[in-house]
């Protein structure tokens, strides 16, 4: 069966889940390999793990506060306590050691796993990366597609050509990368994928043709509309009359068909509310003659007539117009982008849908799970409100294979926290469920739909809120319930049964909503008084017996938290964001960065100047700029600001290596603390992001400008500080006080550029295969209002549910910060006018400058969670480089393979004899060595080797009457000696030596050392032999 | 009680059974570290003398005897090639050829376990996830070469063997296997052996399990294994896994094994620590500060890295006082030079192949051109004034694309053969080899580098020069490999280069991956990066064997995490003191996910310790809040005054000199004064600067014919008629700041078209209005063109000078227009009312207003005695619809009459003084706003 679960914030969902999963994965040992759990964000993945194994390990253990659990799992596996307990020892420890079989992730992390099963049938080398930085694809694609442009590829350059001199027609610059770049985006939208397919067999041909179209259209309903306007102007001057007879002259009725007669509309198509006083109330001067105005009234109607038949055409072809170059353009950068991608053996992230779409439309369920190795009886889907179309597409068929067999399927959300639909999430999905959205336009979904609805329970709505006092859930309920009134269709369906009871029976709390006035939030961050009053939410807290841990200041904008994130740290208050302990703000960092950079173009006296600044940033002292030459060349500049500063600088440059053995290096010649968290976080993101630049410092210091100088220091979360993150990251959080810190801003459409099918005939449809419209509001007088008014639907829910997201994070306290609305609301399209009009609603507010609604309550002091904050104490560092600890020096070796020779010719003949036991071997062995060795095989070695073997005062220690040791060793306390050769007999022993050279006195020493030690290891030597292998020479004692 | 180590143990043991003579004796071992180790413990044991065993690895035992020796990287490549040519054709080869590595590791792995292959295979040719990837009556072409490829799998494989047995080569799975199954015929070579041991194995190939098997029945085969009784006992327990599995042959009994885990005493810290370089702080903190090992104690410690990426922090934190270190792991490729210059030419070549079509090859990418002659290697072979030319040119000018000769005119015809690329594959592993071998020599010869660095470059060449001379080979075996796919397969090889580190060997402290652990024993250790995916590796395996297939026939994951997971325990048999240090922080796609085996530790072991602790936290770093920079205030010592009135009588103060001051008197500071310009950065296309530049230049040609008379429509009107004039003029003055060849595609070309329309746009609109004008008799009368007008004004003891460049003077209907022409976006000029006037041009968003005044200004004191009135004004050009815009002055045509000038004159001594007064230094402005376009932001904090 499926369950689908639609709850509320804070009603136990993730309880829900990780029940369904003990119950499942209860029921006999292995079960557990058979559920797929699918999250939201990995995060989410590894809590769940935690959970899902604590739980089992509480309920072995019979843990009190695991009783509520543990009873109804009893209940729902018909069994008792004792066999619950015993079955959970043995799944935990299963768990724990089978742990790679613990299907809980993300839906990403999966299909990663099934494209890289997949790799070679997809066309995907295996050792494909995973890019998720989009933007940095996006600027290369430009950059390559930019590069395309010139007399080899005529058409295309032709497109960028009119595309860039639009741009400049339009008075928007030459910069087109930007305009490209903003294009791009759309390459990476899903929505946009199907039309993005049938871009590909565009002709640029036929396009011309439809751009001439498109022109000549505008231009014959322009010049209708210019032939009216001379018109009434040849009436009007027929008649004597001049603009000075018209009421308003200019600004009246007269403009409005001078602005026509020269070519141009007036700001509003059918006049304003003057023009209008002419027509419909006669008002039109009293100078101007009847006769003249009706007949000047007759050609309003025929423009007004004109725009109302052909209108939303004009407009539709102007937008199309305007997008022209785009659409076109659309095509040849996914063609681009398709070849970096391929040559950088890299996917992109969003890619990793597509192509297990590939998969799961051509091979059966149970195929895909033989090859992956595992095979999923349940799945269950937790934020399944955030899920996008194509995520949903790929589990359709692990769902349906697992209802037809009968099994349990869960799917647990909140349409009204859907927040991720600008990542591609697709709420309607979740709304529409049991039934599958957008299954009237696909019949295979529809054969899905069957399967799915009749294996489907009834949603089942969860209602009560386990997390929140008593008044912030009150507050919540009316909230929303008044936000409902000024709302449409879609978020009353999203918002319907949304109001929660009081499910912890915990009273009290306390919420705030404060009405900052605009001139109060200047623009400058500290004087902002958002901040202020953040900072006095937590001292309230504080003093209420809260720690710095329990508060949490929600906001909506990145930028925004990075700012309250230094504002509370300058203040005093020790905070833990990942959105704000910047990289960029550290003076070590900066400096490592300007060093790099000026040594890496040491012309360039800006970097020059910027390398100064940080250095004395470091040391925080002035810099000394009037005695600072800057002409100087390079190494005595560093000398000279080097002196200023009190500083010893190491100024050569030295041999290059990889960046982050050049960070180091930078590190160390400033003397750099390497145990500032900042230094240690920036070398990390270095060292993640060194594939991408391998030893180009040019790429590096780009990486840095765009994503580098993004990145911030991670804390970990137990930390005693202020938690400070964007609404989208508290999703499935909880914070006892919580401070919403900017709820304010515009609520618009989202979407760059809307694309559809065309409706209805069109005679541009033939060659142009799809529409594409800029975002524009505009598109509301043209053919596809509906796209736009959708869009602003959505965009509306959007932003309800982000302040739903917000409001219900809080346990005991919520403050919302928001700004005044000065004058009165027409239309609710901002945040602070949707908070205001529901307030409005809820109970009358007038304006006041903040509404506090209970008490904020004591803190409950939490006993069990201790403080674990671990000082590193200081030492000296090495700092050591890879690079000093040096690889063995081996010339000789470096010699020999110089000449690409493996092995030096004498060094092969005494190989050869070593490798030689007794007569015999010795074909063999040559015959391996012969071919080994190739070129470097000399004809006479085979003489002189059996010369050897069979030499007669040699053949006896070849035969095995002898025990054989070749180059073996012989140890004498910590010395080891390694004799070529020696033959033993019980106690017995025979040295023997192969020696390439001329004889040598040395050698017989040797000898007698090696004698010496096997004496000592208990062995008579009987004999010492030294064999010179060029002249078969043997000398012996 | 300090603990025996294992190999201590088993060399005791040994030596104690054979006496001083063991050369009768075999002792096996999985690896050739814990050989070595072994053999080191020999001399520890300080007898008097003794003959060694006979030691090898298991792997080299068995690869000895053989007919066959192991071939190399490219060698296998070379084969796998031919191979497939011989079974496929050469049409579907290449794109095969690029899944080698993992197909070859695949058939390694089946030589080594399977040893039914004949089923083997005919299960894979059947197997359904392959044969229904594609309908049957999909003939596509991937579809059917699929198809064919997998029908003839095994026909493959048989090919490759052959085609390796040819050379006399072999991959190790086919060696092993060949040692296994003919044993018997190398039976001979140790009939010397009486006895012998196998030391510390736990898992084993089938190949393996078979040879040991026959050496068992050759002579007396001991098994020492190091297993603790708790993970062997336990059936579900992975680390117990081989033991088990293997406990007839290794004669195990799991209730006579030792229990370390649970008996000793162990202090164990599991500390999770946010990303990998900070583990690498945490562990030397804990090395230096809490465990403080002394030097002695260096050689019983380990740190064990299972991520190498953390090697450089690592290195770089370690504790001052750790004199003896030995890295195990060898250097990566990648922090080499000779790696580094690998990579300038890989890229430089694949940019180059990817537009050769549309470029050809004798272009080359600029960023390519400047790694190469940056990398320290290739450009020592350079001489070092050139190679500095070369880059000043490319900064200099802009060049996005340069071409070859260009590069070659500057660097000198002996670097022809690094810049003139290979045409086809055939050719670039002889290119390259030839560069290589040039840097190599260089090398050996440069007396300036530290010697350990030589060492490791010249061995990162000389391995480098290894894997061309095989792609030479290749080349020749597979004729339709196309350069990408050439760069491709050898980047997989350079990539995996490795250099061995000069290290300490058994004295210093030991930093090693989990691997070499083997048989080692450590009283202090220290692993990092315990996060599942790493340790243990988890269920990633790259193959193209199915699931299924590798459950019945091969290993899968399970039995790589049990390798992990024995190595793992078996650290902390007799170790005192360990820390695990782990990431917390997830990232994208799993990982940041603690190691099973730390929760195993918690959850499983902690319980039955009987003494001994584990104990797990989380590291917090102490962050402080970053400093605020303090604001820069340059006093204006006597220094900087005497610089000052240098510049205020010497050069002059221009329009743009006075309204930077105006904005921001720092600003002005560092352009005018310290002379620290707009940045130099390499633009791929023109800045804006240029572009004005060159508008700027066409629009005088046009009008420079008429200076001094009037410009009659009629005749301005043939410059829209002919294109190419007013292209030429474009041409020719980008041409002044680009390579040509720049100009003709990419950026700079579109920017040149742009250009063009810019002026073209322009005058359309412009000659219209001059048509209308001319209609109402008011003709254009040009002035000059281009004129840079001074003046000189007293302030103080000082006559300050002032200048100005004007674009375009003439005369209309009496009156004088000054005439700029800005690219820039349009805005409204201020409206001059007497309220505000003059106190509003404080205000930089008044700058143009300020230019215009100034521009009037100068006029009218050049031209005392010209008294018509004078119109300022701006020409948007990118709005080309609006005549001259003219500050608004109350008079309808946008006059500045005498008496604003004076109020304006007054205004700039105001200026003037302040910049002269000691008392005012130069210093940011307040506010943030101005600093959005300003190139000093950085500087300043105000990014």
């Amino acid at each position: 069966m499926l369950h689908i679960y639609k709850s509320g914030a804070g009603s136990g969902k993730t309880y829900t889940l990780v029940r369904e999963y003990l119950r499942l994965a209860l029921r006999h040992e292995e079960a557990f390999r058979h559920i797929l759990a699918i999250t939201f964000t990995n995060k989410a993945a590894g809590e769940m793990k935690t959970r899902v194994l604590d739980a089992l390990e509480g309920i072995a253990r019979g843990e009190p506060r695991y009783e509520p659990l543990m009873r109804e799992l009893c209940e729902r596996l018909e069994t008792d306590v004792a066999t619950l307990q015993k079955k959970s020892e043995s799944t935990v420890k299963r768990m724990l050691h089978e742990y790679a079989d613990i299907a809980i992730g993300t839906i990403d992390s999966f299909v990663h796993r099934l494209v890289r099963m997949y790799a070679a049938d997809l066309r995907v080398d295996y050792s494909f990366g995973v890019e998720m930085d989009k933007e940095s694809l996006l600027n290369e694609t430009v950059d390559e597609l930019l590069a395309q442009a010139g007399d080899k590829n005529p058409e295309l350059t032709k497109a960028l050509v009119e595309f860039a001199e639009d741009r400049i027609t339009e008075g928007k610059g030459w910069r087109i990368e930007h305009e490209l770049t903003y294009l791009g985006i759309e390459l990476f939208n899903d929505e946009a994928r199907p039309f993005l397919n049938r871009l590909k067999n565009l002709q640029y041909s036929d396009m011309e043709q439809v751009r001439l179209m498109l022109k000549e259209k505008i231009s014959q309903f322009n010049n209708r509309l210019k032939k009216y306007g001379s018109d009434a102007m040849k009436y009007i001057s027929d008649a004597g009359l001049t603009a000075e007879q018209f009421r308003y002259k200019s600004s009246g009725i007269y403009g409005f068909f001078e602005k026509y007669a020269g070519g141009y509309h007036p700001p509003e198509p059918l006049g304003n509310t003057r023009v209008k006083e002419a027509i419909k109330q006669d008002k039109w001067g009293d100078e101007v003659p009847v006769d003249l105005q009706n007949t000047l009234r007759d050609i309003y109607q025929g423009i007004e007539a004109l725009w109302a038949k052909n209108g939303s055409e004009y407009r539709l072809c102007q937008l199309l117009y305007r997008n022209f170059y785009a659409l076109m353009l659309m095509a040849d950068l996914e063609r681009t982008l398709e070849r970096i991608k391929k040559d950088k053996n890299i996917l992109y992230i969003g890619d990793l849908q597509h192509k297990v779409y590939d998969i799961v439309r051509l091979q059966d369920t149970p195929v895909i799970y033989e090859r992956l190795g595992e095979w999923y009886d349940h799945i269950l889907i937790d934020e399944f409100q955030d899920t996008s179309l194509l995520q949903f597409r790929n589990l359709l068929p692990l769902i349906e294979n697992a209802l037809l067999k009968n099994k349990d399927n869960l799917i647990v959300g909140d349409a009204k926290q859907a927040i991720y639909r600008f990542r591609g999430g697709e709420v309607a999905q979740f709304i529409s469920l049991p039934r599958i959205y957008g299954s009237e336009r696909d019949s295979q979904l529809r054969a899905r739909e069957v399967v799915i609805h009749n294996f489907s329970k009834k949603p089942e709505f969860l209602n009560r809120n386990f997390r929140s006092r008593e008044e912030i859930i009150n507050f919540n309920n009316n909230f929303f319930d008044a936000v409902l009134k000024c709302n449409g269709e879609i978020i009353r369906t999203a918002y319907a049964n949304h109001r929660q009871e009081n499910g912890s029976g915990k009273k009290g709390g306390y919420v705030n909503i404060v009405f900052i006035e605009n001139n109060e939030r200047a623009e400058t961050s500290d004087a902002d008084a958002g901040h202020t009053h953040t900072l006095e939410a937590i001292q309230m807290s504080l003093a209420k017996g809260y720690r710095y841990r329990d508060v949490a200041v929600l906001c909506m904008i990145n930028e925004h938290a990075s700012n309250v994130a230094a504002y509370l740290l300058r203040a005093g208050v020790p905070v833990v964001s990942s959105d704000s302990l910047l990289l960029n703000q550290s003076p070590q960092v900066n400096l490592i960065i300007a060093d790099i950079r000026m040594r890496h173009q040491p012309g360039n006296l800006l970097y020059r100047l910027e390398w100064v600044r940080t250095l004395f940033n470091c040391s925080n002292e002035n810099v000394p700029f009037d005695r600072i030459n800057w002409h100087l060349a390079i190494n005595d500049f560093q000398l000279q600001v080097a002196a200023l500063a009190n500083l010893e600088l190491e100024v050569t440059d030295r041999y290059e290596s990889s960046i982050p053995d050049r960070i180091l290096r930078v590190a160390r010649k400033y003397q750099i603390d390497f145990s500032d968290p900042f230094v240690q976080f920036f070398l990390d993101e270095v060292v993640a992001a060194n594939e991408r630049f391998g030893m180009r410092v040019e790429e590096f210091l780009e990486w840095w400008d765009t994503a580098g100088c993004k990145k911030s220091v991670v804390c970990p979360e137990n930390t005693d500080a202020v938690r400070i993150m964007t609404v989208h990251k508290s999703k499935g959080l909880q914070f006892p006080v919580v401070i919403f810190a900017d709820a304010w801003g515009e609520i618009s459409p989202r979407k760059k550029y809307y694309w559809s099918e065309w409706h209805g005939n069109n005679p541009i449809h033939e060659k142009m295969p799809i529409v594409l419209l800029p975002n524009n509001k505009t598109i509301e007088q043209t053919p596809f209002a509906d796209l736009y008014n959708r869009e602003r639907a959505s965009a509306m829910l959007d932003a309800v549910n982000l302040l739903y997201v917000a409001t219900t994070r809080a346990e005991d306290a919520l403050f919302i910060f928001t700004t005044a609305t000065n004058s009165e609301i027409k239309d609710v399209n901002s945040y602070q006018a949707l908070i205001t009009k529901a307030l409005e609603n809820m109970f009358g507010y007038d304006g006041g400058a903040s509404v506090s609604l209970g008490e904020f309550p004591q803190a409950n002091v939490r006993k069990n969670e201790t403080d674990v904050a671990i000082k590193v104490e200081p030492y000296r560092p090495s700092r050591r480089l890879l690079h000093e600890i040096g690889a063995r020096w081996r010339p000789e070796w470096i010699m020999s393979r110089n000449t690409l020779q493996r092995i030096e010719k004498g060094n092969l003949l005494h190989e050869v004899l070593c490798a030689i036991r007794y007569a015999g071997d010795e074909e063999q062995v040559i015959h391996r060595y012969r071919s080994f060795a190739g070129g470097a095989w000399e004809a006479k070695w085979e003489e002189i080797i059996k010369g050897i073997v069979y030499h007669p005062e040699l053949a006896a220690y070849f035969t095995n009457q002898w025990r054989v040791v070749n180059e073996h060793r012989i140890i004498c306390g910590s010395e080891v000696y390694i004799p070529d050769r020696i033959v033993i007999q019980t106690d017995d022993c025979v040295i023997i030596d192969y020696k390439t050279g001329e004889p040598d006195k040395n050698h017989e020493t040797q000898l007698d050392v090696y004698a010496s030690v096997l004496t000592r290891a208990g062995k008579n030597v009987r004999k010492r032999i030294l064999i010179y292998t060029n002249t078969l020479l043997i000398k012996s004692w | 009680m300090v603990m025996e180590r294992f190999l201590q143990h088993v060399a005791k043991r040994i030596f104690d059974m054979h006496g001083r003579d063991m050369s009768d004796t075999l002792v096996l071992f999985p690896n050739h570290r814990s050989l070595q180790y072994f053999l080191h413990e020999l001399t520890l044991l300080k007898s008097e003398a003794l003959i060694a065993p006979h030691v090898y690895t298991l792997d080299d035992f068995m690869l000895k005897f053989q007919p066959y020796t192991v071939a190399d990287g490219m060698e296998l490549l070379v084969a796998f090639a031919t191979a497939l040519k011989k079974t496929y054709g050469e049409e579907i080869m290449v794109d095969w050829l690029q899944h080698a590595h993992t197909l070859i590791d695949d058939f390694d792995e089946i030589d080594r376990q399977v040893e039914n292959r004949k089923k083997f295979f005919n299960d894979l040719k059947n197997f359904k996830s392959i044969t229904s990837l594609f309908s049957k009556d999909d003939n596509s072409e991937f579809a059917s070469q699929y198809r064919l490829f997998w029908e003839n799998i095994d026909k493959l494989y048989e090919a490759y063997q052959e085609e390796l047995k040819t050379m006399g080569k072999g991959y190790n799975g086919m060696l092993l296997r060949y040692a296994a199954e003919r044993a018997d015929e190398l039976a001979h070579n140790c009939d010397y052996i009486k006895q012998g041991y196998a030391v510390g194995f736990s898992g084993l190939y089938r190949c393996d399990e078979i040879f040991l098997n026959w050496l068992g029945q050759k002579f007396p085969l001991h098994f020492y294994i190091d297993a603790d009784a708790w993970y062997c006992r336990d059936a579900g327990h992975e680390a117990g896994y081989f033991f088990r599995k293997y406990s007839s042959l290794y004669r195990v009994n799991v209730n006579e094994l030792p229990e370390y885990l649970t008996e000793g005493e162990r202090e164990i810290e599991i500390i999770g620590v946010p990303r990998l370089t900070p583990q690498a702080h945490v562990a030397a903190d804990i090395l230096c500060n809490r465990w403080n090992i002394t030097n002695e104690a260096l050689s019983e410690t380990a740190v064990v890295v299972t991520d190498t990426r953390v090697l450089h922090s690592l290195l770089f934190a370690l504790p001052e006082n750790i004199e003896a270190l030995n890295i195990t792991m060898g250097m990566p490729a990648s922090d080499t030079s000779a790696y580094g210059l690998w990579e300038s030419l890989r890229s430089m070549l694949l940019h180059a192949y990817q537009f050769s079509e549309s470029r050809g090859l004798s272009q080359l990418y600029h960023s390519d051109v400047l790694s190469l002659i940056q990398n320290k290697l290739l450009s020592s072979t350079f001489s070092p004034f050139k190679t500095d030319k070369l880059q000043a040119e490319i900064y200099k000018n802009n060049l996005a694309y340069i071409s070859v000769p260009y590069i070659i005119g500057i660097l000198g015809q002996e670097t022809a053969d690094v810049f003139t690329l290979p045409a086809t594959a055939h050719e670039v592993p002889g290119y390259l080899l030839n560069i290589f071998r040039r840097v190599l020599q260089a090398c050996l010869k440069d007396t300036q580098i530290a010697r350990v660095q030589k060492a490791i470059e010249a061995e990162a060449c000389m391995r480098i020069m290894v894997i061309l001379e095989g792609a030479k080979k290749l080349t020749e075996h597979a004729p339709n490999i196309s350069p990408a796919v050439l760069l491709n397969l050898l980047h997989k090889q350079i990539r995996q280069i490795h250099i061995p580190y000069a290290g300490e060997g058994f004295d210093g402290l030991q930093l090693m991956g989990l691997q070499e652990t083997r048989a080692l024993s450590f009283r202090n250790v220290i692993i990092l990066t315990a996060n599942e995916g790493t340790l243990p590796p988890g269920k990633h395996l790259t193959t193209h064997i199915p699931y299924r297939l590798r459950k019945e026939y091969l290993t899968t994951y399970q039995e790589r995490n049990s390798i992990a997971a024995y190595l793992f325990y078996r650290l902390l048999h007799r170790a005192e003191r360990v820390a695990i240090l782990y990431n917390t922080e997830p990232d994208e796609l799993g990982g940041g996910e603690k190691s099973r085996f730390v929760l195993q530790l918690e959850k499983e072991l902690a319980p039955y310790l009987k003494k001994g602790s584990i104990r797990a936290y989380i590291h917090q770093p102490l962050i402080t809040a970053a400093k605020t920079p303090t604001p820069i205030v340059i006093p204006k010592t006597s220094v900087a005054l005497q610089k000052q009135i240098a510049l205020l009588t010497g050069k002059g103060l221009s329009p743009s000199a006075l309204n930077a001051y105006i904005q921001c008197t720092l600003r002005y500071y560092f352009r005018y004064i310290a002379g620290i310009g707009e940045q130099d950065e390499i633009e791929e296309t023109p800045d804006a600067a240029t572009i004005g530049e060159a508008v700027h230049y066409a629009l005088e040609q046009i009008f420079l014919p008429y200076v001094g008379r009037v410009a009659p429509v009629s005749e301005l009107h043939k410059h829209l008629n002919d294109k190419k004039q007013i292209e030429g003029w474009i041409y020719e003055k980008l041409k002044e700041r680009f390579d040509e060849i720049s100009l003709q595609s990419g950026k700079n070309y579109l920017i040149y078209r742009s250009c063009v329309k810019l002026v073209e746009e322009f005058l359309l609109k412009h000659f219209e209005v001059l048509e209308t004008n001319e209609k109402s008799n008011k003709y254009l009368h040009v002035e000059a063109l281009e004129q840079t007008l001074t003046a000189e004004l007293p302030v103080g003891e000082l006559v300050v000078k002032f200048n100005g460049r004007i674009d375009r003077i003439h005369r209309s209907a009496g009156d004088v227009y000054i005439a700029d022409y800005k690219t820039g976006k349009h805005s409204t000029l201020l409206k001059i009312t007497d309220d505000t006037f003059p106190d509003e041009l404080d205000d930089p968003k008044n700058a143009k207003a300020v230019q215009l005044l100034l521009y009037a200004w100068l006029y009218r004191k050049q031209y005392p005695a010209d008294n018509s009135d004078i119109v300022p004004g701006i020409y948007w050009l990118q709005q080309p619809d609006k005549e001259l815009s003219t500050l608004q002055t109350g008079k309808s045509t946008g006059v500045v009459d005498d008496a604003m000038l004076q109020i304006f004159e007054k205004k700039i001594k105001q200026w003037v003084s302040a910049m002269l007064n000691p008392e005012i230094p130069y210093m940011q402005t307040d506010d943030e706003k101005r600093c959005k376009y300003c190139e000093f932001q950085q500087v300043c904090n105000r990014a």
